[in-house]
């Protein structure tokens, strides 16, 4: 039963994970999407996004872990789930000897449409997707971005709640992009939740609700988009080492200006490796640096470790296609 | 959610195929071109058919004439639809679902509701359409042979059906293959390969069993190829009823050609081959099906370890097994001492057969002049001692009058069907006069017979000769004991150990023995002395396979479904475990008392 007083996520994981023979695709991934949001879900390529959206789209099943969609936990009532969920995968191919409208009364015919219905829905959907005149054209006489477009419109043919939409925008000349992101807009704004995935944070920055980042298959962020920005802007995380043993390390570094509360990397009598976030510029961490060692402390490594936000961000950022 | 009211859909993949494959003039040109080559084929066929007949065919009152040029003309072009059939139908399901792989539209699809059943059904029934259209566009063309008579509208029937059956099979293991290997010239190859197997295949074993064995092969080795079910399906019809005026056309011998003949079993319940085919391919069809339909399904598509094939491979041998002990047991029978479940141990069932008793126990002994010959008989086998051992003495010299030696045992031994019965004797021949068997070989040295009624109440004897001396110039055997088994030669003074194999290795079901009756000792010739010091009749008995019931079962008792060694359970349970016969059995002396004996094998004949 849904329980009426916490609305439940329209998409939510718990500890899914994809294991394909010895890689890790897919690491313990525990991502909340609420419903309506329009769901920005950013990562290299490889970081397993692909295999995430597969895993909530029902094609493929997860090694450990659960995926719940509203509510209900999926796995049980595939069907069911399969007329929840729009998918529209990053590649895809199309049939052949096929016009456009037959396409997706194909698809409209898979979903036990009626007959009068299907051909009401055909109209609106190529009138949305903004290829009414194409109608009767052969599918793989398209353009990419029109197969694009076309493949949308199939993945709404049944008028799903969620849409799952892999790299809808991969291919796509700029201008089609753009048509791509408005369209998506206007799928938000008819109350539809979305997840849209794609290795280009800027470009999902400014429409989406929410975001989530992945890398190497573990969720690094996760949040609505104002609180993603407030973190990447600042956010960096120190390495220290520091050759004491772990009570002596923590003693030294307790109360450092700008600094969170440190975790422990490592620990051994002869030195300790922690890790610590840090609001602040260049100067503020040479000054917490020169404070530390007027204190005696035996500093050894003083960095800024390689997982931190910011590293992965600039790598998105810096990936292009 | 945007569930539409449940209603009577067509499935969505049918449709699409169908639009796709129909779709411009592809589809028609290639059923035009097939329809030609039907034509020129069934034209070609006329003209060979004709000339024959030229003079009669303007003769009404031969009916023959115009029957055996129809007959021709139609079994000519259904062999060869069908083999069109075999050549169509895998080809166009083996891009079924490798297709959509390789065009990356298998995820769109698999997002769908649509499950693997429906998709695989889908395929399958847009493939059949498009080889019922070409069926369709044949039947006209073979109707043809109606203007020449000598085919009716059941032969007609009946080939069409076993086309279809076959169009059937065939492209559910195009699916199969195109599921399983995901690539469409893979798949396509291995369809063929299979295909060809059933068709050149079957026949190649069948030939080389032939010439194996220099007889007629067991046509059950063609089940499998359909070509045979075809012309089993067709023997069936009016087309070679013995009672019609047709009857011995040209047509005929070819039909039973391919179906391997009409010796299917024993003549009062012949099973057509076709039925056979329709049984193995019935099956596996549903396990190829079954299988596709694990190979599509969206997250569970099992990764084949070899585990899961060799179950699978052994899964599908036991349905082969299990289709064959159903439908054609009789093809187990040359096996039968390996796979038959014993309920008893084997055991000898000659009473006294070490003659440690005086021979009062169970034996008759007796001496008989031969026919044409006066005077006294000489003296019965009697018992004697030889190496500190009891044997039984046959012994006669030459001053004695031409007599025969004997010594018999009743055994009315009832028997069940499964049992295998082994012939042995312990023996020494001391002397024997003329080679071989006596002069002309009508007199043998020493000969075991065993008597025993088959299942059909008819009455046999077994006989195996022994013999010491030899003579190239005359036979290696006597008319008495019927060439087989062959003799066995014992060397002079040397004790010989013989055991026969199974006795009823190879015979069919109604020549097993439903009783075994008199086990006799004989010796016959002109100066012998021969010590028998063992006789055994071995038996070792299984519990009654299902096919070896007596005829008055019906043909489709509910008995043929139960696998025989379920039903023999719960026979068992009911009738209580233990010997099959009553009486008990009886048992062999664990130490022989006779020394020195080594079995040991025949030994070759040496031309002095």
């Amino acid at each position: 039963m849904i329980d009426t007083t916490t609305e439940p996520f329209a998409i939510e994981t718990r500890q899914l994970t994809k294991k394909f023979k010895k890689t890790l695709a897919v690491d313990h991934l525990n991502l909340q999407v609420p419903r309506g949001a329009l769901f920005g879900f950013i990562g290299r390529n490889g970081a397993g996004k692909t295999t995430t959206l597969r895993m909530l789209a029902g094609l493929l099943e997860p090694t450990f872990g659960e995926v719940w969609v509203n509510g209900e936990r999926a796995g049980d009532k595939a069907r069911k789930l399969h007329h929840l969920i729009g998918y529209m995968p990053d590649f895809f191919g199309v049939y052949e000897d096929m016009y456009v409208w037959e396409y997706l009364d194909f698809y409209a015919r898979c979903y036990n449409l009626t007959p009068a219905r299907r051909t009401k829905l055909i109209d609106e959907l190529l009138d949305l997707v903004n290829l009414s005149d194409k109608r009767d054209a052969n599918v793989q006489a398209l353009s990419r971005g029109m197969q694009q477009r076309l493949c949308l419109a199939h993945a709404l043919i049944h008028e799903p709640q969620i849409l799952l939409l892999d790299e809808p925008a991969s291919g796509l000349d700029p201008r089609a992009r753009i048509e791509m992101r408005e369209l998506l807009k206007e799928l938000a704004a008819m109350g539809k939740t979305i997840i849209v995935s794609s290795h280009i944070l800027p470009e999902l920055a400014e429409m989406c609700s929410h975001i989530g980042i992945v890398e190497g298959g573990r969720l690094v962020a996760n949040g609505n988009t104002a609180e993603i920005r407030a973190q990447l802007q600042f956010a960096r995380v120190l390495r220290v080492r520091i050759l004491t043993d772990q009570a002596r390390a923590l003693e030294l570094v307790h109360g450092a200006r700008n600094a969170g509360k440190p975790y422990i990397v490592e620990s051994s009598a002869s030195g300790t490796t922690l890790e610590m976030d840090f609001h602040g510029d260049d100067r503020a961490a040479a000054m917490l640096l020169a404070e530390w060692v007027a204190r005696g402390a035996p500093v050894a490594e003083f960095s800024e470790s390689g997982n931190a936000l910011e590293q992965v961000f600039m790598q998105l950022t810096t990936t292009e296609l | 959610m945007n569930l539409s009211t449940p209603s009577f859909s067509l499935n969505p993949l049918l449709v699409k195929e169908l639009r796709g494959r129909m779709r411009g003039p592809r589809a028609f040109l290639f059923l035009t071109f097939i329809l030609v080559i039907l034509g020129l084929f069934s034209y070609g066929l006329f003209q060979l058919a004709t000339p024959r007949f030229a003079g009669q065919l303007s003769d009404f009152g031969n009916a023959s004439a115009g029957a055996t040029i129809g007959q021709t003309v139609f079994v000519g072009l259904v062999f060869l639809t069908l083999l069109l059939v075999c050549a169509i139908a895998p080809s166009l399901t083996a891009g079924a679902i490798s297709g959509e792989h390789q065009r990356k539209t298998f995820d769109l699809l698999m997002a769908t509701p649509l499950g693997p059943f429906t998709i695989l059904s889908g395929k399958l029934g847009a493939a059949l359409s498009y080889v019922a259209l070409i069926l369709l566009a044949a039947v006209p063309m073979t109707s043809m042979a109606y203007v020449f008579g000598g085919v009716t509208v059941s032969d007609l029937v009946r080939a069409f059906a076993v086309m279809a059956g076959f169009a059937v099979v065939f492209s559910v293991m195009g699916l199969f293959f195109s599921a399983l290997f995901l690539r469409t010239g893979l798949a396509v190859g291995a369809s063929y390969f299979l295909v060809g197997m059933a068709i050149l295949g079957t026949f190649f074993v069948y030939l080389v069993i032939g010439v194996m064995r220099g007889a007629q092969p067991p046509n059950w080795v063609l089940a499998l190829n359909p070509f045979s079910a075809m012309a089993s399906a067709l023997i069936d019809g009016v087309i070679t009823d013995p009672n019609t005026i047709y009857n011995g056309s040209s047509v005929t011998p070819m039909l039973y050609g391919i179906a391997g003949g009409r010796f299917d079993v024993a003549i009062d319940k012949q099973v057509p081959l076709w039925q056979y085919s329709a049984a193995l391919y019935t099956w596996l069809t549903i396990f190829l099906f079954a299988i596709a339909a694990q190979l599509v399904k969206p997250v569970q598509r099992f990764r084949f370890h070899l585990v899961t094939w060799i179950v699978l491979a052994l899964l599908f041998l036991a349905l082969l097994v299990g289709a064959l002990a159903l439908f054609a047991p009789q093809v187990f029978l040359p096996f039968r001492s390996t796979y038959l479940w014993y309920t008893t141990s084997e055991r000898n069932i000659v009473v006294n057969p070490r003659f440690e008793e005086s021979l009062t126990t169970g034996w008759i002994v007796g001496a008989e002049l031969g026919k044409q010959v006066k005077g006294s008989a000489p003296d019965p086998p009697s018992l004697a001692d030889a190496d500190g051992a009891a044997v039984l003495r046959f012994a006669r010299d030459d001053a004695t009058p031409l007599s025969e030696l004997l010594a018999m045992q009743n055994l009315n031994f009832q028997l069940t069907e499964a049992s295998v019965v082994k012939l042995g004797l312990t023996l020494r021949m001391q002397e024997h006069a003329m080679p071989v068997c006596g002069a002309a070989g009508r007199q043998c040295p020493m000969m075991i017979l065993l008597d025993y009624t088959d299942r059909r109440d008819q009455q046999h004897k077994l006989a195996q000769g022994f013999f010491s001396t030899y003579a190239p110039d005359l036979p290696d055997h006597c008319v008495n004991c019927d060439r087989i088994p062959p003799h066995v030669r014992v060397e002079t003074d040397t004790w010989l150990s013989f055991a026969s194999t199974d006795l009823f290795e190879n015979v069919t079901a109604d020549e097993l023995p439903r009783s075994l009756d008199r086990v006799t000792l004989f010796a016959q010739g002109t100066g012998f002395q021969i010590d028998v010091a063992e006789v055994r009749v071995l038996v070792h008995e299984g519990r009654p396979p299902l096919y070896g019931k007596p005829p008055k079962t019906p043909r489709w008792s509910w008995r043929r479904f139960v696998p025989f060694w379920v039903y023999d359970l719960v026979y068992g349970a009911v009738r209580g475990w233990g010997p099959v016969n009553p009486g008990g059995p009886i048992m062999v002396p664990a130490h022989p008392r006779v020394p020195l004996i080594p079995t040991r094998a025949p030994m070759p004949l040496r031309v002095p």
